[in-house]
């Protein structure tokens, strides 16, 4: 028998403060396009306790067809680590994750330059751990993170660049480079 | 045999082989017809980006001061440590070696012009050898206008001297038949091809000119030299250039070799590629039909342009992901055409989807609807992932993708976003997560490009029997010649224009 309802969750925030909460947004849609508006959602902690809940709105969550969703806010794990939450509505069961962390007490920018034209880089994704962020126009980006040792890694498609350790004890800045690398003509072969 | 047409030299196919082979016909005298299955002239160069590789110290090259000789062109292309050198026909790569610079000269002789920039290209050649040519200034003349299909310059300009210098082109007449002597060594006499309904036979008094392109669109024809490649896997050029295997099979039916099968699976050029261009059914990789093509009503679609992998996951039809998306070798590949657990086709890894979120599409800008989509098949939108599984149909996935399978996909690999951990295929530090309403499902199975191996010839280009005797007045020039695995056009025009020449060149 095919299940009648379905669940998306969404914006789920990464990383969250541990100890705090935080909100999602959770919808579902009924395979029969009835409107779910008023439905109950609950979320779910890996115990299988309750920790957080919401009612569908009135109207479809925007470019939907008729995803009736809430925002819910969801108490965070006490303590920095990965933790799993399941989301119900009517029959329907979905999962999601997030990365508990302490709360992030410095500011580390970055600044992105390509290796040899020295240009900014606008859109290079950072990671560092849980904390990432995206660089603007200027190829800056600022992270809030919490102090200790991480690997900081970088990604912009057609570029390439080692991620590095990096050892945050305050606020601190750091200029990084990638090398673009130009893409390889598609009519060119490959070799192995 | 009852003709209908006689001839001297007939040339099937009007591609870049077959082009080049009729003006060169045409050159040492013969009376030239030319028969071509579509309704336009080109073929697979039409398309091609028009890189043509003819080194050995051509008058581009010495404008540039680069230091080449047949010799190195020989010596690149047998080279013993290279995967595209060592299996290649030595003999082919001698007179290819031998008539690159003539063949060039050849080229600026037919009025075909150059963008005067040197190409490297990453192949076995150890100097920059490729030019190339100019799109041909009509946008409604070049099938795929605004994408850099250079190649349509190329053969509109040989199109041009044929006609010029004499040599009959039938559009859509399509090769049926080559018609041979019965007696043992008997040679070719002609061709039967069919136009509007009704067949049409000709007499080739001196030669036949098989460059009817390669064999990747003939599902059986292919699956010779790769079982796996079963019919789910498109074409590379359609739907404009069929490479059915034409000019293979009526050859072999009357005798004729493969030679150098290997080459087709040793993994060193585009034979089989990743899609670049998602959800759209010909999503190759540098080919992009704009809305005004003059073929973009069977085109349906322009595709999505995916130029990051880490905005999508890609799973089978089974709705697994199967291997790291960053990754476009032919590791990739292979792992695309492994066999996922279908139990009732066990050859095919069956249809690729990509699978992404509307935060991907704000990212890279997409319009995820007709006409940059073809939702009859080949794209799948829905309000949550459990329903984007069922939505998924397509005449290849044989079975509805399991909504519950899909979402455990979906959110395993949302939980590796959040540790930063691939630990499945080690995709490194996943990025994005696949989360936000409405969900994507577009075509991404491999497409299938390069013929790279097809009939034996001599270095004439003289076909040759299976009993290793050459088929009196039978030639093969293109994708549709076995022995030199090189990708492009180089070897279409050496080969054609030495077919052409060899072909006029006997006696009737």
């Amino acid at each position: 028998m095919a299940q009648a309802t379905s669940l998306a969750v969404w914006d789920v925030p990464m990383p969250v403060v541990a100890g705090g909460t935080f909100q999602v947004k959770a919808g579902a849609k009924a395979a029969d396009g009835r409107a779910l508006a008023g439905c109950r959602v609950e979320v779910f902690d890996a115990t299988g306790a309750v920790v957080a809940s919401g009612t569908l709105g009135e109207t479809p969550w925007a470019g939907t067809e008729a995803l009736y969703w809430t925002a819910i806010d969801v108490r965070a794990p006490a303590e920095p680590q990965v933790a799993e939450y399941s989301v119900r509505c009517e029959q329907a069961t979905a999962r999601f994750s997030v990365a508990a962390a302490g709360k992030p007490g410095h500011t580390l920018t970055v600044q992105v330059t390509e290796q040899n034209t020295k240009a900014a880089l606008e859109g290079v994704e950072i990671r560092l751990g849980p904390f990432h962020a995206r660089t603007d126009k200027a190829g800056r980006a600022e992270l809030r993170v919490c102090p200790g040792g991480y690997r900081l890694h970088m990604w912009r498609a057609g570029h390439m660049a080692q991620p590095r350790p990096i050892e945050i004890a305050g606020d601190a800045s750091v200029e990084l480079t990638m090398l673009h690398v130009p893409e390889e003509h598609p009519d060119a072969r490959w070799v192995r | 045999m009852e003709w209908n047409l006689s001839t001297d030299v007939v040339v099937i196919g009007a591609g870049a082989a077959g082009l080049a082979a009729a003006v060169s016909a045409r050159d040492h005298g013969a009376a030239v017809v030319v028969v071509e299955e579509n309704f336009d002239i080109g073929g697979h160069a039409m398309l091609s980006g028009g890189r043509v590789q003819l080194g050995g110290g051509n008058a581009l090259q010495k404008k540039f001061k680069i230091e080449d000789s047949p010799d190195r062109v020989f010596a690149d292309w047998t080279d013993h440590e290279r995967g595209d050198a060592r299996y290649n026909d030595r003999d082919l790569v001698r007179a290819f070696a031998d008539e690159c610079v003539p063949t060039f000269q050849f080229l600026l002789d037919n009025g075909v012009t150059f963008i005067e920039k040197p190409i490297v290209t990453p192949d076995a050649s150890t100097v920059p050898r490729v030019f190339v040519t100019h799109e041909w200034h009509i946008p409604g003349e070049v099938i795929a206008p605004r994408r850099n299909r250079n190649g349509s310059g190329l053969v509109r300009r040989l199109a041009e001297s044929a006609r010029k210098k004499g040599a009959q082109i039938l559009l859509k007449h399509e090769m049926r038949e080559i018609v041979r002597d019965k007696a043992k060594g008997g040679r070719v006499r002609g061709i039967v091809v069919q136009a509007e309904g009704r067949d049409i036979a000709i007499e080739a008094r001196r030669g036949i000119v098989i460059a009817t392109g390669g064999h990747t669109g003939n599902v059986n024809f292919r699956r010779m030299f790769d079982p796996r490649l079963t019919e789910e896997y498109q074409q590379a050029g359609l739907p404009y250039s069929f490479q059915g295997a034409d000019g293979e099979l009526a050859a072999m039916e009357i005798g004729a070799s493969l030679w150098a099968t290997g080459t087709q699976t040793s993994e060193v050029g585009p034979a089989i590629t990743k899609t670049r261009h998602i959800g759209t059914r010909w999503g190759y990789l540098s080919l992009y039909f704009e809305t005004d093509s003059p073929i973009f009503h069977l085109c349906k679609a322009t595709g999505l342009t995916m130029t990051d992998w880490h905005e999508a996951i890609l799973v089978n039809q089974f709705g697994k992901r199967f291997w790291n998306e960053l990754d476009g070798s032919y590791d990739f590949i292979n792992a695309a055409l492994g066999n996922h657990g279908d139990t009732a086709k066990r050859n095919g890894g069956g249809p690729i989807w990509a699978i992404f979120d509307a935060d991907a599409v704000a990212r890279q800008n997409w319009k995820p609807v007709p006409p940059h989509v073809d939702p009859d098949g080949y794209f799948a939108s829905a309000d949550t992932i459990f329903e984007l599984a069922g939505r998924i149909r397509n005449p290849h996935q044989k079975q509805p993708i399991e909504g519950a399978v899909l979402q455990a996909t979906v959110e395993r690999y949302n939980s590796f976003v959040t540790s930063g951990v691939d630990s499945d295929f080690d995709k490194p530090v996943p990025l994005h997560k696949i989360e936000k309403p409405p969900f994507y499902a577009a075509w991404s199975t491999p497409i299938l490009h390069d013929s790279l191996t097809g009939l034996r010839t001599d270095a004439n280009a003289q076909v040759i029997d299976i009993r290793g005797e050459a088929i009196p007045g039978l030639y093969c020039a293109g994708e549709s010649q076995g022995g030199f695995a090189q990708h492009g056009l180089g070897r279409c025009l050496v080969f054609g224009r030495i077919a052409g020449r060899h072909a006029a060149q006997r006696n009737s």
